[in-house]
C-alpha cells in the first residue's frame, strides 16, 4: 500500500463515521475542555493576580511560571502518577487509568501557559489603565478583575495556546490514562498505539481529524478576538 | 445638571516637589484651591501643568510636602470625589453606558440613580450615540466628550481637567466650557489645564502659570491680562 491508499483508507475510516474512531475523538475533546476548564480558571485569575499586584518574590515567581510553560509532559504524567497510585497520597481515590487523572495531567501541564500568557496581557494592559483605575479609586481586586474583562479579547490566545498544547499532548495522559480501549483512549495515544501496530489508516485518520479539528478551533477563536476587537476595541 | 445639591472639597498643596524619573517637574509648589470658579493652568510645554494637576490628586507621589483633598466638613476626601480628565483618557472596551456606569459604581452612587444620570450626562455633553453602543466606535472628540460624562456622573467635589478639550471641535469646545462654567457657578471648584492663552481668557477667573516646575503668577484673570 502506497501513501495514496493510507489516505484513501482513512478518508474513509472518517466518512463511514467508524463508532471507535469518534470514540476516541469524543474523549479527547472532554478531556482536552475539560482541562482548559480547569486551567483557565486558576491560571486567568493567578496571571492577573501576578501582573497587578506587587509582593516580595514576585519576580521569582514569575520566572517559574515562564519556565513551567515548558514542562516536559513525561514528567508530569509521572508525578501524576506517582500522585494517584495505589500508594499514593491521593490513591485512596482511585483516579489512576481513568479520564479524571488524564484531565488532571493536562490541567497541570497548561495552567502555566494560560497564567503566563494572561499576565502579559494583564501587565500590558495595565500601562494604559494604571492612572484612569487609580483615579476611580478601585480595590486591587476589582482593579484585576477590570484588566481580565477589558483583556477577554487576548485572553482568547492565551486559552487557545493551552487548548493546542492539550490537545497534542501524548505522554501525560498515556501514563496516567494507560491507554484503555473504550475508556481512557485518546487521539495522540490513538495514533501512537496504531502507527506501533502498523495500521496506518487509522492513525492518519486520526491525524487528519486532530488537524482538522485545530484548525477549526483555532478559527472559531480567531474569529471571536476578531469580532471582539472590532466591536469593542484592543490594545 | 442639578449639581447644587452636592458639597465640593478643597484641593491643597504645600511646599509639593515631584520628581519623575529623577527629574524635578515641580519645585516647592504650594497651591490651593477651595472656592467656586475656573481655575486656569496655563504655561510652556513640560513646564509641569499635568504634572501639578497629578500632584494635587493623588496620582503623583511627593517628594516633598503635603497634599490635602479635604471634604466641606474637614474630613479627608477619597480619590473618588476628584472628576478628573486625563489628557488622554481610558475608556474601558465597553459600550458608552458601562463606561459611565463603571465610574458611577466606582463613586458609590446609587444604583437607582444610574439611568437618569447618564442620559443627563450624555446630553449635557452632546452624546446622541445609542448608549449600548461600544466606546470604540466614537471618534476622538467624541471620546473626549464621554471621557468628561463619565467623571461628571461621578458628581465630583472638584473638577480638574488637563486638556480636556484639546481633540474637540469648536461647538464642543463652547458647550463643554459653558458647562463648566455653569458648574463653577454652582459652587463646583475647577482647576483646567490648557495651553491656550485664548481659552484661558475666555474661562478663567484665576490664572495660575507655572514655568520650570514653579508657579510664576497666580492672580485673578482681570490681572493677567
Amino acid at each position: 500500500m502506497d501513501l495514496i491508499d493510507f489516505f484513501n483508507l482513512a478518508i474513509h475510516a472518517i466518512i463511514s463515521g467508524q463508532h471507535d474512531l469518534f470514540e476516541v475523538v469524543n474523549l479527547s475533546l472532554f478531556v482536552s475542555f475539560s482541562a482548559v476548564v480547569i486551567a483557565s480558571l486558576i491560571g486567568i485569575p493567578l496571571g492577573g493576580f501576578l501582573a497587578t499586584n506587587r509582593f516580595k518574590g514576585r519576580s521569582f515567581v514569575i520566572v517559574l511560571v515562564n519556565a513551567l510553560m515548558g514542562l516536559p509532559p513525561v514528567v508530569v504524567g509521572l508525578m501524576i502518577y506517582l500522585l494517584l497510585s495505589r500508594s499514593g497520597p491521593l490513591g485512596v481515590f482511585g483516579l489512576l487509568y481513568t479520564p479524571t487523572a488524564m484531565i488532571i495531567a493536562q490541567a497541570v501541564l497548561i495552567t502555566p501557559i494560560i497564567t503566563a500568557l494572561t499576565r502579559q496581557t494583564v501587565e500590558h494592559l495595565s500601562r494604559d489603565y494604571d492612572q484612569q483605575l487609580q483615579l476611580f479609586g478601585v480595590s486591587p481586586i476589582k482593579r484585576t478583575l477590570t484588566l481580565i474583562v477589558d483583556g477577554r479579547f487576548e485572553l482568547v490566545t492565551a486559552v487557545l495556546a493551552g487548548l493546542g498544547r492539550a490537545m497534542a499532548e501524548v505522554g501525560a495522559v498515556m501514563i496516567v490514562g494507560g491507554n484503555i480501549d473504550h475508556f481512557t483512549r485518546v487521539m495522540t495515544t490513538t495514533i501512537t498505539l496504531e502507527t506501533s501496530r502498523g495500521n496506518l489508516a487509522l492513525a492518519l485518520a486520526l491525524g487528519m481529524i486532530l488537524i482538522i479539528m485545530t484548525i477549526m478551533i483555532n478559527a472559531a477563536m480567531a474569529g471571536l478576538r476578531w469580532w471582539g476587537e472590532r466591536r469593542y476595541g484592543h490594545g | 445638571m442639578a449639581m447644587a445639591d452636592l458639597s465640593y472639597i478643597t484641593a491643597s498643596l504645600t511646599g509639593a516637589s515631584v520628581s519623575i524619573a529623577g527629574k524635578p517637574v515641580l519645585k516647592n509648589v504650594s497651591l490651593t484651591v477651595n472656592k467656586s470658579g475656573i481655575v486656569v493652568v496655563i504655561g510652556p510645554n513640560g513646564a509641569g501643568k499635568s504634572s501639578l494637576l497629578s500632584a494635587m490628586a493623588g496620582l503623583l507621589p511627593l517628594e516633598t510636602g503635603t497634599r490635602q483633598l479635604t471634604e466641606a466638613n474637614g474630613k479627608d476626601a477619597a480619590i473618588t470625589r476628584v472628576g478628573y480628565v486625563l489628557q488622554k483618557p481610558v475608556l474601558f472596551r465597553r459600550s458608552i453606558a458601562g463606561n459611565i456606569d463603571y465610574a458611577m459604581d466606582a463613586a458609590g452612587v446609587d444604583p437607582a440613580l444610574w439611568a437618569d444620570r447618564r442620559r443627563q450626562v450624555l446630553q449635557v455633553m452632546n452624546i446622541s450615540q445609542d448608549e449600548s453602543r461600544s466606546a470604540f466606535h466614537l471618534s476622538q472628540g467624541e471620546r473626549q466628550r464621554l471621557a468628561v460624562a463619565r467623571v461628571l456622573a461621578m458628581s465630583p467635589g472638584i473638577l480638574m481637567l488637563d486638556e480636556a478639550s484639546n481633540s474637540l471641535d469648536k461647538t464642543t469646545v463652547s458647550l463643554l466650557e459653558s458647562h463648566v462654567r455653569n458648574l463653577a457657578d454652582q459652587g463646583m471648584p475647577v482647576i483646567w489645564v490648557t495651553h491656550s492663552l485664548e481659552q484661558a481668557k475666555r474661562i478663567a477667573d484665576r490664572v495660575i502659570s507655572i514655568e520650570d516646575g514653579e508657579i510664576v503668577k497666580d492672580c485673578a484673570v482681570g490681572d493677567f491680562f
